[in-house]
């Protein structure tokens, strides 16, 4: 009888562990969403500590102090990973206009320093002659890309479609 | 030290207590402070004269704590120091990039070594997955990103920031437009692909602590 009873209670005890596995491991977009608020907000207590604890000293403080810094990175690197396969399953975020504008300046920025080391590298070359590293004329890219920030800033465009002309404008069509 | 050491490597892991009294806070709060322009008024500002992006990291990592040396052997890779706007009151090493990575690293496998740890990428490899989450991993703030190539890049940024998905740069450059911080690394990476061509990432961590 007493044999019977801990055979009942073992296979409750695997139907319950296994039951909890499954679940942990098909959390719910939203349940994910909710967990990765909840490690970002402790990413980011933990950061703020080690930052501004005292600079560490003896090989031993060094060592733990490191091995903490690791852990952390480790952390932000399994974040990422989830915010990965949530973007697989539902889209990613869509950045915010402001997000999308910063981008097309650094494209601005880049696309003239681009041009400037093409004549400071050819002298006897004039800018319409400067390509990017796909051939593409950087002048045209230039050109694109300021019509591009004006459409947004006046709402000419969607944010979506923005981004999706930077990134072709940037990566190429995919 | 009075020659430089030369010493051949590419990339190396030096010893654990390397440069530990180098302050990360204070590299960061003077990052933050002086990458927009026109940056410090007690630095000569170089914009014009080939770029200022090498200045600004070693402003950071003399913020930071890290010892000058080497007055007045400008040349010698073991020479890191700012005295003045021009040499001999300056080391080459202050403001020129293959100079700073050759007193903390190395460049064609000759320099002096001074910091922790120095890497190499292509960039095709910092793009990828696991290059970031490599170069991600391995940064804090203060540590310094550098690039060559074709096409012109030449130059240097140091992480001021990162939180779980980024790791955030801070620059000066050849306009003051190009003086900023809180730029995503990956984005510019992105950027970087879309201008230049057969680039070199140099990642140097200057100690193994990351307080």
């Amino acid at each position: 009888m007493k044999s019977k009873v801990m055979i009942v209670f073992t296979i409750v005890l695997i139907i319950l562990t296994t039951g909890t596995i499954v679940t942990a491991g098909n959390l719910s977009v939203f349940q994910k969403v909710e967990q990765i608020d909840k490690m970002k907000k402790d990413f980011d207590n933990e950061h703020d500590q080690i930052l501004k604890s005292k600079v560490p000293v003896g090989e031993q403080e060094i060592r733990e102090n490191a091995a903490a810094g690791d852990k952390l990175k480790e952390k932000g690197i399994a974040i990422q990973k989830m915010e990965k396969e949530i973007a697989t399953e539902q889209g990613s975020p869509e950045p915010t206009k402001d997000e999308i504008l910063a981008q097309i300046n650094l494209g601005i920025l880049m696309t003239e320093e681009g041009i400037e080391n093409f004549i400071k590298n050819n002298p006897n070359k004039s800018k319409e002659e400067s390509l990017n590293a796909r051939k593409d004329s950087n002048l045209k890219q230039l050109e694109t890309l300021k019509q591009l920030k004006d459409d947004l800033i006046n709402n000419n465009i969607s944010t979506n479609n923005a981004l999706s002309k930077l990134l072709e404008i940037r990566d190429g069509k995919k | 030290m009075l020659f430089s050491s030369n010493v051949f490597a590419g990339e190396f892991t030096n010893s654990e207590t390397t440069n530990s009294n180098f302050n990360r806070w204070n590299a960061k709060v003077y990052a933050e402070t002086y990458a927009n322009y026109p940056g410090n008024s007690s630095y000569y500002n170089y914009m014009s004269s080939g770029g200022d992006c090498t200045n600004f990291a070693s402003q950071v990592l003399s913020a930071g704590s890290m010892s000058m040396q080497g007055s007045p052997n400008y040349s010698y890779d073991s020479s890191w120091y700012y005295n003045g706007a021009n040499v001999p009151y300056r080391s080459y090493s202050w403001t020129g990039v293959t100079n700073f990575m050759r007193h903390w690293a190395n460049y064609n496998d000759i320099g002096y070594n001074r910091a922790y740890k120095f890497r190499i990428y292509s960039l095709a490899d910092a793009l990828s997955d696991s290059g970031y989450y490599a170069i991600y991993k391995d940064l804090y703030e203060g540590d310094i990103i550098q690039y060559k190539g074709d096409g012109g890049i030449d130059h240097s940024q140091v992480v001021h920031r990162y939180d779980t998905t980024h790791l955030y740069m801070a620059q000066h450059g050849t306009s003051s437009d190009r003086f900023y911080y809180n730029q995503q690394l990956k984005e510019y990476l992105g950027w970087v692909n879309n201008q230049y061509t057969n680039v070199t990432v140099y990642t140097t961590r200057i100690k193994y602590g990351v307080t």
